[in-house]
């Protein structure tokens, strides 16, 4: 059995950097804004429903459905910021969360508008392929997520600590009426940042696109994993969020394996229970209250 | 004919929701100028500020700077014209340095402000603590950093709420005597002060706020050594 455990990591991390962008994103939106999007999971599969849109009724290529796909949904979180989230900014933390959850299933409603309830397959961009080494297996497509998310992880950790553009979002991350009271936009940077993160969802939903037929529902199952590795690597941790999501990946991976299948499905809830139990600011975190 | 002011504010009202804290304030402050605001708790004070600097929009009356309206500006773009408010609570990035705290206070000015080194001509104690980060520093040195950001940006007019509020007579001192400096190189500002005598020590007029109305002032100059009468003003 153990033999099958080199495999496993191997597995477990190419699923986990997937994790590791959604909650990448949803970390950059909490960054910002302090606000935990908990329709976030429905916007990641709006962006692989978008590119199956440009490619099949369009009938693009897809690497430009993909580019648009990514504009779109910059597009969408921008608007959904200014129009839904910043009225209520104020209000109490729970209708931001509602807010949130509504406008997330107002999204699959309108992807079920046109899919009903039916599965579909987003066209692939490449033939799968498949490298051996040392007695595991790697796909083209994980080889593709961990390439993907690395670069990603690399330029976030470059705009938010190099830029001014990233001086600014750490300064809202602190306080936004501090920011405000030294000349910063905070509305329009907090529409910048929820563009940035629901794009970067998006292409978290596309790379989930190869390895998963779409389902209207999907979104809950990506939110429930962005969710947990945003909390095992601790809230408003860029690089907590990578690593939270690739050890729940490598954990789904090990213990669906060796101990039950069902793990597969109960990791995420299990690590966020005992991560908010035992250690609340998870592995990186450095706040331990947060706006939901 | 009225008189030329770097901040005029005519017949102001404002306020939370249903509830109008502000009933027709007019005030000006003239050029390298330091005005006091004196009033007891909720005459509002720092409503006045908050509504210069944005955070509040004036139902009614005209706020201008340098002759040139900045009404209902939100606090960015009043801030881009000069208005700099320190809060009561600071507000500042505790997870910071103070020299980050310090950059990101010209940071909308392509960081070109007042620099780094002449901050910390005015703030001395600050400069042996450039690279400690702000939340552990004490509620005085934090009070420092706050006005140190703000002339970061070498504002045109300066909003103070309470700069001494909460400190040790130590350093109740230590402020007052950086904003004797401030006043020295002609920096203007309007000031919430509760400290009556560190106030009408530091300005140069007073304006006594009761129940969201002006209802007296004049030249400290012009007062006698007992502010007995600035009291009963102010509370009877």
């Amino acid at each position: 059995m153990l033999s099958l455990l080199p495999q496993l990591l191997v597995s477990g991390i190419a699923i986990g950097m997937l994790y590791a962008l959604i909650g990448l994103s949803m970390t950059i939106l909490y960054r910002a804004t302090t606000v935990v999007n908990f329709g976030h999971g429905d916007l990641v599969m709006a962006g692989a429903y978008m590119v199956l849109i440009f490619t099949i009724h369009v009938s693009l290529p897809f690497i430009p459905a993909l580019l648009l796909s990514l504009a779109a949904l910059f597009g969408f979180g921008y608007l959904l910021h200014r129009a839904f989230i910043w009225p209520i900014i104020a209000g109490p933390h729970l209708s931001l969360a509602m807010m949130a959850i509504a406008i997330g299933y107002a999204v699959r409603g309108l992807v079920r508008l046109e899919y009903g309830s039916e599965m579909a397959k987003m066209p692939r961009p490449f033939e799968e392929q498949f490298f051996f080494a040392y007695n595991t297996v790697m796909t083209l497509d994980e080889i593709t997520f961990c390439v993907v998310v690395v670069v990603m992880l690399i330029a976030s950790y470059f705009v938010f600590s190099k830029t001014r553009f990233g001086r600014i979002v750490q300064a809202m991350f602190q306080t936004q009426r501090g920011a405000a009271l030294v000349g910063i936009n905070v509305r329009l940077y907090n529409n910048l940042i929820w563009g940035v993160g629901c794009a970067l969802g998006a292409l978290g939903g596309v790379m989930l696109g190869l390895i998963l037929v779409l389902d209207p529902d999907a979104g809950v199952w990506t939110l429930l994993r962005g969710f947990a590795a945003m909390t095992l690597g601790g809230f408003g941790s860029l690089y907590g969020a990578v690593i939270g999501g690739l050890i729940i990946g490598v954990l789904e991976k090990v213990l669906g394996t060796y101990v039950s299948t069902a793990f597969i499905d109960i990791t995420c809830y299990l690590v966020i229970i005992v991560v908010l139990l035992v250690r609340p600011r998870g592995l990186f975190g450095q706040h331990a209250t947060l706006r939901i | 004919m009225a008189v030329e002011a770097r901040l005029r504010v005519t017949d102001l009202a404002a306020g939370y929701g249903s509830n109008l804290v502000l009933h027709g304030v007019s005030l000006h402050v003239g050029e390298s100028e330091i005005v006091s605001l004196l009033g007891a708790n909720g005459s509002g004070k720092s409503t006045v500020l908050n509504t210069i600097s944005g955070f509040l929009r004036p139902r009614e009356g005209r706020i201008e700077l340098d002759g040139r309206s900045i009404s209902g500006m939100p606090p960015h773009k009043s801030f881009r014209h000069g208005v700099v408010q320190v809060s009561q609570a600071r507000d500042l990035f505790g997870d910071l340095t103070v020299e980050e705290n310090l950059k990101l206070g010209c940071i909308v000015h392509g960081d070109e402000g007042l620099g780094l080194e002449q901050a910390f001509a005015y703030f001395p104690r600050l400069a042996d603590r450039r690279d400690q980060r702000v939340s552990t520093m004490s509620g005085g040195e934090q009070q420092m950093v706050a006005l140190g950001r703000a002339l970061m940006s070498q504002p045109r007019i300066l909003l103070l709420d309470e700069p001494s509020g909460g400190l040790s007579p130590v350093f109740v001192e230590e402020i007052g005597n950086i904003m004797r400096r401030m006043k020295g190189d002609g920096v203007t500002m309007l000031l919430v002060e509760q400290n009556m005598r560190l106030a009408l020590e530091i300005s140069d007029r007073y304006l006594i706020l009761r129940d969201g109305k002006v209802i007296g002032g004049g030249a400290t100059g012009e007062l006698s050594g007992s502010h007995d009468d600035i009291v009963r003003a102010i509370y009877l």
